[in-house]
């Protein structure tokens, strides 16, 4: 009787040693399980079989990699500064990627290759190649994200610039313009919804107009514009 | 005429070359996707620790090679606290990926010990990169995907904070249990359960039922 009551002590101090072990080292006791009930063999027999899901990515595609302003207009012709073909004048010149309108030319193409999702475009500060002073993005319009201070808004002032992409039948050209945020691309809808289906493309260019003034001197300027398709 | 013969016969393969090579440098497109899975801690993180978050899946789907690189901005919809940039910590900066290729990047979330309790909600946003000439526009690509979790209370330190702590507690009680048991029979306790031997009430009568 004595020797089965200090087998029984044995055995619960082993357990609890057991359990001590396993929480201490990390040691799971699902582990331990699985390791010991390990079917055998000839136990079951198995199926393979492979199944296809749709596409699981969020994407986008832009083509052509690169675009050329063109098409440049505006400027002041006493003071020398009016636009030439491929280069902005001041004040307030602009300048073109494709043409707007029922026989423009959009030569962006942005495609969804992803899932649905709303497509948004941002651009950002233009930067001289001598690497000095920046313009900046304004705004047109009621709530503007960043104001233009020319001509009662309606004109970039000094260091800033006004950048717009454009769709199919002029959509666009009236919007406030790009902001360093991603905004609803308006190509794609209007600017509270774009959502696209996966495979829509859109073609679209890109309108342009400098600022009243530059403190920079600098005559290459580098503009970047980024599509992102964003869950809905 | 031999001479524009063989002009004639060189002419061919450079031509044939020029149909193929155009519309391939005409289709020439940069891309870049992330997946639509939102990246999730599970648990709850705790200020001042450091934690893995899954590695997050990219993919260059242009035609040109082009780097990846992983951000934190806030652009879908969502509650919750803004994730600060600095608590998102790639394993790697770049990520070079040649047309089509994907990688996961693993990537860790850094909580500042002065953090802010509750929900925070970003996204996960995949940049790709293109080849920049001054003086050009050049169009970049981007991917988002949700980047969720929680920050609760830390718990305080000490031996059982370094243990999985439904473990830690199972432990805890069946050792104590098992304490008890040893203690309860030393002391010469014990605890007899028995088994009445019983019928089935009236029924069980021999003969049935009246």
């Amino acid at each position: 009787m004595r020797l089965l009551r200090d087998f029984w002590r044995l055995i619960l101090i082993g357990f609890g040693l057991l359990v001590l072990l396993a929480t201490c080292g990390g040691v799971k006791l699902g582990q331990l399980a699985s390791e010991v009930v390990k079917p055998s063999a000839g136990d079951s027999s198995s199926l393979s079989m492979s199944l296809h899901t749709v596409p699981t990515v969020r994407s986008v595609t832009v083509t052509p990699k690169k675009a050329q302003f063109g098409n440049c207009t505006g400027g002041n012709t006493n003071a020398d500064t009016v636009s030439q073909n491929k280069a902005l004048g001041f004040p307030n010149g602009t300048c073109w990627v494709g043409s707007p309108g029922e026989t423009g030319v959009l030569p962006v193409t942005v495609t969804n290759t992803g899932i649905a999702a709303n497509i948004e475009v941002n651009g950002a500060d233009a930067v001289p190649a001598d690497g000095g002073t920046s313009w900046q993005l304004c705004n047109t319009g009621q709530n503007p994200a960043n104001a233009c201070t020319s001509n009662n808004g309606k004109s970039p002032g000094l260091n800033q610039y006004l950048l717009r992409n454009f769709g199919l039948g002029r959509a666009g050209l009236n919007s406030p313009g790009l902001t360093n945020s991603p905004t609803c691309d308006v190509a794609f809808g209007s600017a509270s919804d774009c959502m696209a289906r996966s495979g829509l493309a859109m073609s679209e260019g890109i309108e342009l107009v400098g600022p009243s003034a530059s403190a920079d001197i600098s005559t290459h300027w580098h503009i970047t514009i980024t599509w992102t398709p964003v869950p809905s | 005429m031999q001479r524009r013969r063989l002009a004639a016969i060189a002419t061919l393969p450079m031509a044939g070359f020029l149909l193929l090579a155009f519309p391939a440098a005409a289709a020439a497109s940069i891309g870049v996707g992330i997946q639509v899975g939102p990246v999730r801690l599970a648990g709850i993180a705790h200020a001042g620790q450091t934690y893995d978050l899954p590695p997050v899946y990219v993919v260059n789907t242009g035609t040109e090679p082009e780097t990846v690189r992983l951000d934190v901005q806030r652009l879908s919809k969502g509650t919750g606290r803004d994730v600060p940039k600095a608590w998102f910590r790639p394993g790697q900066t770049d990520v070079h990926l040649d047309a089509k290729q994907s990688a996961t990047i693993p990537v860790q979330l850094v909580v500042p010990a002065d953090a802010k309790l509750g929900r925070y909600f970003s996204d996960v946003v995949a940049h790709g990169s293109a080849s920049i000439e001054a003086g050009q526009a050049t169009l970049g690509v981007a991917a988002a995907t949700k980047l969720q979790f929680t920050v609760g209370k830390a718990v305080p330190a000490g031996f059982w904070s370094g243990l999985p702590s439904p473990l830690a507690w199972a432990g805890g009680i069946i050792v104590l249990a098992g304490g008890g048991v040893l203690l309860a029979r030393r002391s010469g306790f014990r605890l007899r359960l028995e088994r009445a031997t019983g019928g089935y009430g009236p029924a069980d009568h021999e003969g049935g039922p009246q």
